[in-house]
């Protein structure tokens, strides 16, 4: 596989010499894998054995400049957001505890009577195996996605037009665009936070905006986040955009979505 | 691993081309297990156990030819307001929003969501926050979901 990347790229460099280089834009290539790849063939030896275990990625990209009249040193790439995220839990930690604890439920309960009164373990309460989120954001649309949390937008239909296209509210637009679309759709566990996440945003915003003295009141008896990082989430967050704290919860602090909605 | 000697011969002919107005990305996953034995044979020949996916987009710029605008972004600031101004750009690509998901639980339902939309309707969704809210709470793909 590697071999084929490396034919792969050795090509498009002869591509570039034989074409003088007329292309002026960006090419990105990107290939990543992690464990056993076992593939044979020393000369043949009658034909294929390839095995492959655990994750394999190739992305390339061709990007063109937005103006492809301008020299190779000016001219920016026309605009593309893309993401992919996997993730992946090969044996849920709270299997073995909840098998366990099934199986302790079942035969004692059925031999010795309702002794070990355990109730079953949930398939709720047991972690996704796979997930994936990828997307992809291209031209203008990409360019409305970035603008910044806090930014109001105006989107003209051309430049010498005073028509406005569009004039929309502040708010972070990539987050929603990558995290939040569909998000309330992905598994009933993911229902279960994501309402959480609107408690919890609904609770310490005023006006659509972070009230940080409610949000540190609440964060104060979590457990598993030192001090520091409370009142560092505090500043960040206080006077900031409602949508800043529900991506937030989303992302990087979805471990503590339970906890913080405990304090409610 | 077709899909990238596809990708390696779209790159080729879009270099011969010199074609310098499209957008070609290519992106191929693969998480768990493929397999394919032969010699001797014993059995399978291609294998595949747990999530592939792949993608191939070409997109074009909106216009065939450059339009020398060169300021597509502005920012403006009044009343302590930021705002961005963005000007529909000829030379920027086709706007295309895509996203997909999957979730694969431990005895839960296999779900995968995908969504598209393209043109001035990406760009208007992606400007709008309460339209992208509303995607949240009125697109839900699964009857037991509904309302949430």
């Amino acid at each position: 596989m590697i071999m084929n990347r490396i034919h792969i790229a050795f090509l498009s460099v002869v591509v570039s010499l034989l074409t003088s280089c007329a292309y002026r834009g960006a090419i990105y290539s990107e290939y990543s894998q992690c464990a056993l790849d076992i593939r044979a063939s020393a000369q043949d030896a009658n034909g294929p054995v390839k095995v492959n275990f655990g994750y394999d990625r190739a992305v390339l990209a061709y990007i063109p400049k937005r103006n492809s009249s301008t020299n190779s040193s000016r001219g920016e790439a026309v605009s593309v957001v893309s993401w992919n995220n996997t993730s992946t839990t090969w044996v849920p930690p709270s299997l073995p505890s909840a098998a366990l604890s099934n199986a302790l439920a079942m035969i004692t309960n059925s031999v010795v009577g309702p002794i070990y009164s355990n109730k079953l373990v949930k398939a709720s309460e047991i972690k996704d195996v796979i997930r994936v989120d990828a997307g992809f954001i291209s031209g203008t649309a990409a360019n409305i996605a970035t603008v910044p949390s806090g930014y109001n937008v105006v989107v003209r239909s051309d430049s010498s037009s005073t028509n406005v296209f569009q004039v929309t509210t502040s708010g972070d637009r990539l987050a929603l665009a990558s995290v939040g679309v569909y998000g309330k759709a992905i598994g009933s566990k993911n229902v279960e936070i994501n309402q959480m996440i609107d408690d919890i945003v609904n609770r310490v915003s005023v006006d659509g905006v972070v009230d940080g003295m409610e949000f540190g009141t609440l964060l104060k008896p979590v457990d598993g986040m030192g001090d520091d990082t409370k009142q560092r989430l505090v500043r960040q967050l206080d006077g900031k955009q409602a949508s800043m704290l529900t991506q937030r919860l989303s992302t990087d602090l979805r471990d503590y979505v339970k906890k913080i909605h405990n304090q409610l | 691993m077709k899909q990238r000697y596809v990708a390696a011969a779209w790159l080729t002919a879009m270099m011969f081309a010199g074609c310098s107005s499209h957008l070609l990305f290519v992106e191929e996953d693969h998480l768990g297990l493929k397999a394919k034995f032969q010699p001797n044979d014993p059995s399978p020949v291609e294998l595949s156990v747990g999530y592939h996916r792949g993608v191939i987009a070409i997109v074009p710029q909106q216009s065939e030819f450059p339009s020398g605008l060169t300021n597509q972004v502005t920012v403006t600031r009044t009343d302590g307001t930021n705002t961005m101004v963005i000007t529909y750009d000829p030379d920027e690509l086709m706007s295309l929003y895509t996203v997909f998901r999957a979730n694969v639980g431990w005895m839960d339902p296999i779900e995968t969501h995908h969504f598209l939309v393209t043109g001035t309707a990406a760009a208007s969704l992606l400007a709008n926050e309460d339209s992208l809210r509303n995607i949240v709470t009125n697109l839900q793909g699964f009857a037991d979901n509904k309302g949430q």
